[in-house]
Formats: C-alpha cells, sequence, structure tokens
C-alpha cells in the first residue's frame, strides 16, 4: 500500500497493562494496537497524520515472569507544578522511601518478545503528500532515528525496531504460535476525542498474526 | 483473559446447578443464628445455626438478599439478614450500646418502609417483631446471644421450613440494588452497559491478606488512576460481570482442595470440564493431599482412595503410559491456573496459566521425568513444596525436615511456573541447592532429585541434552560423577575399617571441600585410605581396590576445580553410589565390608 509501512521491534521484557490489572500490572499475551501505535509515533509523527495500525504478528513465544518493584500511591498536584513554574524552582519529587507514599507493586510481564506492526497513516490536515510522510518515515527508521525510545507498554522497557523494506522477507512466528488463539478482548485504544473512553476489540491469533479492526468497528 | 475465564467458570457452574452460587442482587453469607419468630410477631425463640467441622463450630453459608457489609462507621442495614447489633440492638461491647440502639433504629426503619409491597404473613410477622423489640429485651437474652451471635442472623417463622428471606419477594432485593451510571464498553464481555464503581463482593481465602477480603481491581489511590477517571472507572467492567468473577473466584478460594498456598501465593485451578484425577494429581504436585471430610468425627481425611489414584496418575505421568481419553468429537479440556499474592488489600497475579490438559500433563510428565531418580526407600512423589523446602537448613531434629525460614518464598511460585509453562527452573535452584549441600551436608533424597533435574532440564533447553542416570551409572565417564563415586568408595571404607571408633567421617570434614577442589583434597584421602585398608579382611581390601581401579580406569586427573553444574554432577554420584546396593547373588557380606562385621 502506498502509505502502508512495516517495522520489526523487540526487547527483552514488555508490559501492555491490562487496564483491570492496572495496579498490579498483568500485561497481555501480546502487543495492543495502542502500544504499537505509541511504537510508530515514537519514531515518527507529526500532527498532521494518524496512525492506523492493521496488523501485529507475534513472533516470540509468550512467557511470562512475574517481578515486584516499589513505587509511590501519590500524583504529583497539578497546583505544586503551577507554583514551580511561576518561582523558577521547585522541588517536585516524590521518594519512594517515603513510607507514607510507598507502594510496592508486582507486575506480570512478558519477557523476550518481537514483533512486526503493519500500518499506514492517514492524513488529516496538510497537503496530500502521503509520499513526503512516508519517506520520511522510513529513512528515520532506516537510521534508527526516534523523538523518544519507543518501548513495549510501559516506559522503561525499551525497545529496539528496524524497519522491514517492501520487498524484504519477514520474519516468520515461532512455531508454538501456529495455530488459533483467542485472546479475548483487547484495548484497541482511546478515544480521546469522546472523554477518553476505552475501546475493546475481540483479538483472535492465526499462525502469530492479529488482525486489528478499525476503530469504528471496535465500538460495535 | 483472567476476569474472562472466571466468568465462564461462573456460567458453567451456574449451567450445571451441582453448586449453588448466588445470583445477582444475592451474596453468600456466614450465618450463625436464626431468630424463631410465632406467626403473631412474637419471639419463639434463638437458633443456633452453626454446624460442626472438626473442633469447632462454623456458621453456615447462606445466599441472602444484597450486597455484604461496607466497612465504615456509616448506618448499612441489611434485608431481612443482619447482624445482632442491627436486627436486635444487642452487642456484647457495652460500650456500644448507643451505636447498637442507632443501627437498631435504621434497621427497624427499613425493614417497616417495605412493609406495605411486601405483603406476606411471614414479613408482617417480622415487622411486627420489630416494633415489639427493644434493647431492654435484647440484653434479657445476653447468654444465649452472646454465645451465639457470632456473625450474621436471619429470620424464620415457627414451623415453617424456609427462611423470611427466603420467601419474601424479590423486588425488594432490586431496589436495594445500586444504580450504578456511567454506561462503558465492559472489557470482559465487550457488551455496553453499566459499569461497577467498586468491585464487591471482595475476594477471601488469600491467605496473608486481609481478613475482610482483598481486591483484584481497585484503584485505590491517586497514582493509579488514568485520564481523570475515578475507581473502578479506570478500567470499566459490568456490575454482572464483576459479580460473575467475584463469586466464582471466592468459591475456587473455599474449596479446600482446589487451592493451594505455594510461597506466599494462593494458588487456584480449574478445567472447563470435570476431570478429577488430573485435578487430585495437580494437587498432589504441589503438595496439598485429597483429603475428605470424615463424617463421623468431622475431621478432614486423607481419601486413601484418591491418594493411590493420584500417586498413580503421575507414575504414569512420568512414564508416558497415560491413555489419553481423547474423544473425537469433544474438544481437549483446557486447565486454567491462577496465583494470587496478596499486597495488603490488593491482590496481584503472580501465575496464570491457561493450558490444555494434554498439554499440561506432558509438561507435568517431563518435569517427573526430569526429578525420576532411584532410591531405596518407597518415597512419596516429591511435591513442589517439598523441593523448596529442601533449600533450607536441615533440621535432624524439630517439627519440619527443613527450616522453612531459609527458603525464599518466590522459590516455590518460580517453581510451579516452570513446571507448568515447561521453561527452564529458577536460576537460584540449582545454586541454592547446590550451597545448601555444602554447608549442611545433607544429601537427601529431594536435593539430589532436585540437582539432577536442573541439570537435566537446563541441557535440553540448551540444545545439548544430557542424560543423567535414574540409577548407579557404571559407564558414566563423567569426571565430576565418577569423583563422587570415588568419595562415596572411601567413606565406605572408612566406615568399614574404623567404623565404632570414629568421631567424624571423611564426610564430615572433606565433603564441601573435595566437591569443590578435588585436586586438593583427594589425593590426600588416598593416602588415609591406604590405613584403612589394611584394616580390613583380603576380601573386602580386593574389592575396593578393583572398584577404584575399576572407576580411575579410564584417563583421569582429579580436576582442580569442579563448577557449579560439576559439583552438582558430584552430588548425584555420591548420592546414587551410596544407594546402590546390587543384587543379593552377586556378593557376599565378606565384600562388601559393611559396618556390622
Amino acid at each position: 500500500m502506498a502509505r502502508g509501512v512495516r517495522l520489526h521491534c523487540w526487547g527483552d521484557w514488555a508490559l501492555f497493562t491490562r487496564p483491570e490489572m492496572k495496579v498490579e500490572r498483568v500485561s497481555y499475551d501480546a502487543m495492543t494496537p495502542s502500544a504499537a501505535r505509541g511504537v510508530l509515533e515514537a519514531v515518527y509523527w507529526k500532527p498532521e497524520i494518524r496512525w492506523v495500525v492493521e496488523r501485529i504478528t507475534v513472533l516470540q513465544p509468550i512467557r511470562f515472569t512475574s517481578i515486584r518493584r516499589n513505587e509511590v500511591k501519590d500524583k504529583i498536584s497539578q497546583a505544586s507544578v503551577a507554583k514551580a513554574m511561576k518561582a523558577g524552582t521547585g522541588d517536585l519529587g516524590i521518594a519512594a522511601s517515603d513510607l507514607d507514599t510507598r507502594q510496592q507493586r508486582a507486575a506480570l510481564l512478558l519477557r523476550e518478545v518481537g514483533y512486526v506492526i503493519d500500518a499506514h497513516f492517514d492524513i488529516l490536515s496538510g497537503p496530500e503528500n502521503a509520499a513526503k510522510h512516508l519517506d520520511q518515515f522510513n529513512r528515520r527508521a532506516r537510521r534508527g532515528a526516534c523523538f523518544t525510545r519507543p518501548y513495549l507498554g510501559c516506559r522503561e522497557f525499551a525497545a529496539h525496531f528496524a524497519l522491514l523494506e517492501p520487498d524484504s522477507v519477514a520474519p516468520v512466528p515461532h512455531e508454538s504460535l501456529r495455530g488459533e488463539r483467542d485472546l479475548g478482548w483487547m484495548l484497541h485504544d482511546i478515544d480521546f476525542a469522546h472523554d477518553k473512553q476505552a475501546h475493546f476489540f475481540r483479538a483472535h491469533m492465526r499462525d502469530g498474526v492479529i488482525a486489528i479492526p478499525n476503530l469504528a468497528e471496535a465500538t460495535a | 483473559m483472567i476476569l474472562q475465564r472466571l466468568v465462564e467458570h461462573y456460567d458453567r457452574l451456574e449451567a450445571s446447578g451441582a453448586v449453588k452460587l448466588a445470583q445477582p442482587g444475592f451474596s453468600q453469607q456466614k450465618i450463625s443464628f436464626c431468630i424463631v419468630l410465632e406467626p403473631d410477631g412474637q419471639l419463639n425463640s434463638f437458633e443456633d445455626m452453626r454446624r460442626q467441622e472438626g473442633k469447632t463450630l462454623q456458621p453456615r453459608t447462606m445466599i441472602v438478599p444484597g450486597q455484604g457489609k461496607p466497612s465504615g462507621s456509616g448506618m448499612n442495614p441489611c434485608f431481612l439478614w443482619d447482624n445482632a447489633e442491627y436486627l436486635l440492638g444487642w452487642s456484647d461491647d457495652p460500650a456500644r450500646s448507643e451505636r447498637s440502639e442507632r443501627a437498631f433504629n435504621a434497621s427497624h426503619a427499613m425493614h417497616l418502609a417495605f412493609e406495605s409491597q411486601i405483603d406476606t404473613p411471614a414479613y408482617a410477622a417480622v415487622c411486627a417483631f420489630l416494633r415489639g423489640w427493644s434493647q431492654q429485651k435484647a440484653a434479657e437474652s445476653r447468654e444465649r446471644l452472646g454465645e451465639i451471635a457470632t456473625h450474621f442472623g436471619v429470620f424464620r417463622i415457627a414451623g415453617e421450613q424456609r427462611y423470611v428471606h427466603e420467601s419474601a419477594a424479590a423486588p425488594a432485593a432490586a431496589q436495594l440494588a445500586e444504580a450504578e451510571a456511567a454506561t462503558a464498553m465492559c472489557l470482559v464481555t465487550g457488551k455496553v452497559g453499566s459499569s461497577a464503581r467498586l468491585h464487591e463482593p471482595k475476594i477471601k481465602g488469600v491467605a496473608d491478606a486481609q481478613t475482610g477480603g482483598a481486591l483484584l481491581v481497585s484503584f485505590n489511590a491517586t497514582a493509579f488512576t488514568s485520564y481523570g477517571k475515578d475507581q473502578s472507572f479506570n478500567a470499566p467492567v459490568g456490575t454482572v460481570a464483576v459479580f460473575k468473577y467475584a463469586n466464582a473466584l471466592n468459591h475456587l478460594l473455599s474449596l479446600r482442595d482446589r487451592r493451594i498456598g505455594l510461597g506466599d501465593a494462593t494458588v487456584v485451578f480449574w478445567a472447563d470440564h470435570a476431570q478429577p484425577e488430573l485435578e487430585d494429581g495437580f494437587g498432589m504436585l504441589f503438595g496439598s493431599t485429597p483429603a475428605e471430610t470424615n463424617e463421623a468425627t468431622g475431621t478432614p481425611q486423607e481419601d486413601e482412595t484418591r491418594v493411590r489414584e493420584a500417586r498413580l496418575l503421575l507414575t504414569q505421568l512420568r512414564d508416558g503410559t497415560r491413555n489419553a481419553q481423547v474423544k473425537s468429537d469433544d474438544e481437549p479440556t483446557k486447565f486454567y491456573i491462577l496465583g494470587l499474592s496478596p499486597n495488603a488489600s490488593r491482590l496481584s497475579v503472580r501465575l496464570w496459566i491457561e493450558a490444555e490438559a494434554p498439554e499440561l500433563e506432558r509438561r507435568l510428565g517431563e518435569h517427573l521425568r526430569d526429578l525420576a531418580l532411584k532410591t531405596n526407600f518407597d518415597e512419596r512423589p516429591l511435591s513442589i513444596r517439598m523441593l523448596a523446602n529442601a533449600t533450607g537448613r536441615y533440621q535432624s531434629s524439630g517439627k519440619t525436615k527443613f527450616d522453612i525460614k531459609g527458603v525464599s518464598p518466590q522459590l516455590v511460585g518460580e517453581l510451579a511456573r516452570s513446571v507448568l509453562t515447561g521453561v527452564a527452573y529458577p536460576q537460584s535452584f540449582l545454586a541454592t541447592m547446590v550451597r545448601r549441600i555444602r554447608s549442611d551436608s545433607y544429601i537427601g533424597y529431594e536435593r539430589v532429585s532436585a540437582i539432577k533435574a536442573c541439570l537435566v532440564r537446563n541441557s535440553r533447553l540448551r540444545g545439548a541434552p544430557q542424560e543423567v542416570s535414574v540409577d548407579l551409572d557404571d559407564q558414566q565417564t563423567d569426571v565430576a560423577y565418577r569423583c563422587g563415586r570415588l568419595f562415596a568408595l572411601l567413606e565406605k571404607a572408612q566406615l568399614a575399617a574404623l567404623g565404632k571408633e570414629l568421631n567424624s567421617t571423611i564426610k564430615d570434614r572433606f565433603f564441601a571441600a573435595a566437591s569443590a577442589t578435588p585436586a586438593l583434597i583427594f589425593p590426600r584421602l588416598f593416602r588415609v585410605n591406604t590405613h584403612h585398608l589394611a584394616k580390613l579382611k583380603q576380601g573386602s581390601r580386593s574389592f575396593y581396590t578393583n572398584a577404584f581401579g575399576e572407576l580411575m580406569g579410564e584417563p583421569f586427573a582429579f580436576p582442580r576445580q569442579l563448577s557449579l553444574e560439576q559439583q552438582g554432577r558430584f552430588f548425584i554420584g555420591y548420592f546414587q553410589e551410596r544407594q546402590y546396593r546390587p543384587a543379593a547373588e552377586a556378593y557376599s557380606p565378606e565384600e562388601t565390608g559393611d559396618i556390622d562385621e
């Protein structure tokens, strides 16, 4: 497709948090469309385009592991941020060593993951110059440029990425992923236009490939 | 996935009708007493509803309308069931009498408000009773109430079988249910509907969690909320789905033989078709024995038949002789295993495994084969708990064989994950076991089996499978293994020669050093060994000399250092040589130089 790209991303850890198990984190079995969109947007994004993920191919067998971390239970308040901005200085940190605010949270996350993201972009505004955007993405992905480091679900789990050229052979999913697997209702994305509603879609993995429906179809 | 599977389990239990589960709008509560009324509302008696279970009286679990009582100091009267404070205005703590009065009035008012709607004689009797009751009357029955009013109570009319809450009309229950305003797509069922703000009922039965119940899904601090959403609206789950999964999980946690404690986690497992033998075998593998309550004494006893069947199943799995009862038109049974770990008022998911029964059987068989080791005693199949406990310090006296305090609580959970998913054993497992053997010199069957399992599985997963035989392997050329055997023979010779005079054998003094640096220790041991052999009779002497010659026949140099895995082989060699007892006709007692000679 003229606007389609394929990006291979992989990493040692991934945590695509289930919304219901957000406190004691449990990961989905595979990458969510919103996480895939995040990886693409980290490589290249402008307000004129919107990435639409079509397909996610899972390459590595699905392996979980469990870790426990010390985190905090408070958020930095907006008022203190505004005050610090106005004053020019200020301490906005919350120490995890503070007994009042420390919370220990467990996480059930994925190990040694690899995905191929098939996506295209829609042009929302500006000149209808798909080739320009596509070319910029390809160049950046080839040389490893990104605005921020792409991550797999949570920021601390950094992702490596490589562009798959249109004529190159894509990596093959692991043999344990063959067959059909029902992954249940998976988060599609958050609809920021309508009160940040979460939309879910029924995910089926066939031989490692998850087909992602449109956002409109997912709500039905 | 987890919530979805629990909801499916609830639907299955509902459909099968085998288990009585609460419907939406109802909940299961522990009832310990019953207020029996005359048809005109006069008090007949207080009935004790508790049942004998083992040595104690336990309250009975019944399904009553409405949800459980929330925590807090507000007034929350429940409909036709409540604790003695609300129903009767009585409390065993005299300081609470003022609060009891308020509670009683609140309950009183609520019940009377419904009187016009519910027009049954039973309910009229209840209302008449409440009108005529007061705290002073409750004080008169103080001893009786003190005895039985430990939990909640219900009403019954004398002469009738059913309780008042069972015969009262359902509309009251629907009115009590709160209407949640927010509508969103439920992430469990995919349907758009009202989503629950709090996930009630709470999950009870997880070891070391709050006794009042903990929550699997909760957002009880600001750092956990996102996108400006509040509490459980952060993850929209429909009210019906919440009810179903919470009740299914509570039900699973209440079944004693489907719930296992592994380290700090509580593991429940269920299957989508009933497979009792596999489930029992499972439980036995983890460390719980199938029990049934002895009807006469009320104590849970090991069900001998089920224990035998479970053990047979594990043996069949290990040997690969299990006939899979695969019906061609049915789909294979799926097994779900959920491990929950407490964190104050929340539960974290430590383990979640979905596997089909044949796949699971294959993995269990693989684990059992990795673990198999011949021993002279008829041992019970090694459970995962036993394996993990073996990393603790050996106690020759004391309640348990190993000191459990030294065992990492996560090890058990990680071991379970390795067994159930077929991945490598935890990295620390081999190291901890070897270290423990070196520090307390106890080479037991559990420890050596664990080492063997680690070696076999690690080498297999690396792609270069190495065989470690179940029994003593005469042909094994591995240097570390032969060193272990040599050490066992040297020790045997010493015991044969000096047996009764010894305070400490070479094992007590040199074992750890020999396993780590054989090149330094073995020459010394052989030097001493010549003196031992000199004390033995000719037959024994030649036996040992031959044995040494055989073992060291291949070109052999004592290694300067043994790596962790090699130390493991050393221990296996030592253990197997010590266990080795050739068939009776192959030798005469003279030759081996036994200690009783």
